[in-house]
């Protein structure tokens, strides 16, 4: 992949990476708060979230 | 079933050439769907290991991102660059130089930055020497190697303990020691690798003498609480004694080549001591934060950890209630790191040694440098985590106990922590991934868990110098971009050397233990 393109996807991995940081705490605090679909729904953007890493060359 | 998320990350890293963060994110799924399948793990255990990660994780990069801050503001006051102007002109033994720049400059540099940056920088300026091109890059990538663990501010220690639940001051001593003891040969082979058998003869005795200079000072720093200095410390004390030996007549010697450095006219008018004076700041706040101890009260205040229930697979592993990893926002090396990068930024501006619209070039860099390697750090934490909570890890450790000799095992550990960080491409994360297992292989072996964690660490630390993604990093720098392979079948011999002197010394220790 060239620099220019690794560049363009720079944004991406900014969004990628605080999303890897804050979902858990989002789940963490549902979880606490004892409500099962929200965390349920969080845990799904959160693996979509790994997806995208994975995709991401 | 257990050894499968991290031999995905392995193969998907050495065979298919990923990232580590793509790799990791393969491995994340793999150990997911592993732990849901094979071993009983459910929602909520899943949930509170990859949480337990992210603190974790945020513990490393809390250390990562102002230590990539810290170095590109002194690369743009020019530091970087004064000092590779500074060192060739102190001798013109071409031995001399390549210890100077490949083993001191870069340890420097490993103890300060990190993160691939030894490599970039010194295996260019070795090459403006009149190095041979591959030659620069095994000498900048052995040179440093010593000083991994305890370099980038000891984010890989700091790995270490987070992950083993572990205090430093219990990892220090042996770890320090096996990696003093690997300092010799990380010398030994740039005067080798620089200057052959011949070369090596004439810095037998420098390097022995520096190297056990280095290994004192890197013990008694990171023995005494300073161990985010123990790599800079160390080469800064190496540094000093070179100097020394340069002047004496035995130091001056064998005149080959004259250096041959052209200086960029961004520097001209600049002082060497003025731009290291974010390296000078850090050494003394890390002192005064660490040493004085009102200070270390009052900034110990602020702290955040987060408290996880008891955790059970459906096979009855259970990972017992708990605080997670305690973060000291103010104290955290990584705070030290920030005090510096504002102060030193502060000075450099008012002599005008960064000029204006520096800032957005900076942040630019520092945020291309720390993305990859975060996203790497989170996804290959999060597998270690989801291994440990649903009972992997023990299993593999389980394995090894019993397919290993007790007597044996700790000349084998280093290598296992070699192998992480050759796949993953760094120390930190060989750590990440298989600290837990050596501490539980330690563990049902009875032996020494401080040994075997050290012993993981210093493989970790060598082996990081031969993954693939930092000489890919070296190479593109000398123009031997595309012979990666050929550069890294040169340097698996040498690579195997050092860490063997690691594994017959943790061997001997446990020997006499």
């Amino acid at each position: 992949m060239s620099v220019k393109n690794q560049n363009k996807l720079i944004p991406l991995r900014v969004i990628l990476l605080a999303m890897q940081i804050l979902l858990p705490f989002a789940l963490y605090f549902t979880l606490e708060r004892q409500s099962p679909v929200r965390a349920w729904a969080i845990a799904i953007v959160f693996l979509v979230n790994m997806l995208a890493m994975v995709g991401l060359a | 079933m257990a050894f499968l998320p991290v031999l995905v990350v392995v193969l998907l890293m050495l065979i298919f050439r990923w990232g580590g963060s793509r790799a990791g994110a393969m491995g994340w799924f793999t150990a997911l769907l592993i732990a849901v399948l094979f071993f009983g793990a459910r929602f909520e255990l899943l949930a509170v290991a990859q949480i337990k990660a992210v603190l974790l994780s945020l513990d490393v990069l809390y250390i990562i991102w102002p230590a990539l801050l810290l170095f590109n503001i002194a690369r743009e006051a020019g530091a970087i660059r004064m000092i590779g102007y500074a060192l060739p002109g102190l001798t013109d033994d071409k031995v001399m130089q390549s210890l100077l720049i490949g083993w001191l400059m870069a340890s420097f540099l490993q103890g300060m930055g990190g993160f691939g940056v030894p490599v970039a920088v010194v295996a260019p300026l070795l090459v403006g020497l009149g190095f041979a091109p591959i030659q620069s890059v095994a000498i900048a990538s052995f040179g440093h190697g010593w000083a991994v663990t305890f370099g980038s501010l000891a984010t890989s220690f700091q790995s270490l303990m987070a992950v083993t639940g572990l205090p430093g001051e219990m990892l220090a001593p042996l770890t320090a020691l096996l990696l003093g003891i690997a300092c010799l040969p990380s010398g030994l082979l740039v005067a080798l690798i620089g200057s052959g058998w011949k070369g090596l003869k004439h810095a037998l005795v420098p390097v022995a003498l520096i190297s056990a200079v280095m290994g004192v000072v890197q013990y008694l720093l990171a023995t005494n609480g300073l161990w985010t200095l123990g790599a800079t410390g160390a080469s800064i004390a190496g540094l000093l004694v070179m100097l020394g030996w340069l002047h004496l007549p035995i130091g001056q010697q064998e005149v080959e080549s004259k250096p041959n450095v052209v200086k960029n006219p961004e520097d001209a008018g600049k002082n060497l001591w003025l731009s290291l004076f974010a390296y000078g700041l850090l050494v003394v706040l890390a002192f005064t934060v660490n040493l004085i101890q009102p200070v270390q009260a009052f900034l110990s205040q602020v702290s955040f950890t987060l408290a996880f229930p008891e955790t059970i697979t459906e096979f009855g592993w259970t990972t017992t209630a708990g605080d997670g990893r305690v973060i000291n926002f103010f104290i955290h090396p990584g705070a030290i790191l920030l005090y510096t990068c504002v102060i030193a930024f502060v000075f450099y501006r008012a002599f005008g040694y960064i000029k204006k619209g520096a800032i957005s070039r900076i942040l630019k860099r520092v945020v291309k440098s720390g993305l990859n390697s975060s996203l790497g750090i989170l996804a290959m934490v999060g597998v270690a985590s989801i291994m440990l909570h649903s009972g992997m890890t023990y299993l593999l450790a389980e394995g090894l106990s019993v397919s290993v000799s007790r007597h044996f095992y700790p000349a084998v550990a280093p290598f296992i922590g070699a192998l992480g960080a050759f796949i993953t491409g760094s120390n930190n994360n060989s750590n990440v991934l298989f600290a837990v297992l050596q501490q539980n292989a330690a563990a049902l072996m009875n032996l020494s868990i401080p040994l075997i964690l050290a012993a993981q660490t210093a493989g970790g630390a060598l082996g990081s110098v031969l993954a693939p993604a930092k000489v890919i990093v070296g190479c593109s720098t000398v123009g031997l971009s595309g012979e990666e392979g050929s550069v890294m079948r040169k340097m698996l011999f040498y690579g195997a050397f050092t860490i063997g002197m690691v594994a017959l010394t943790a061997f001997v220790i446990n020997l006499i233990s």
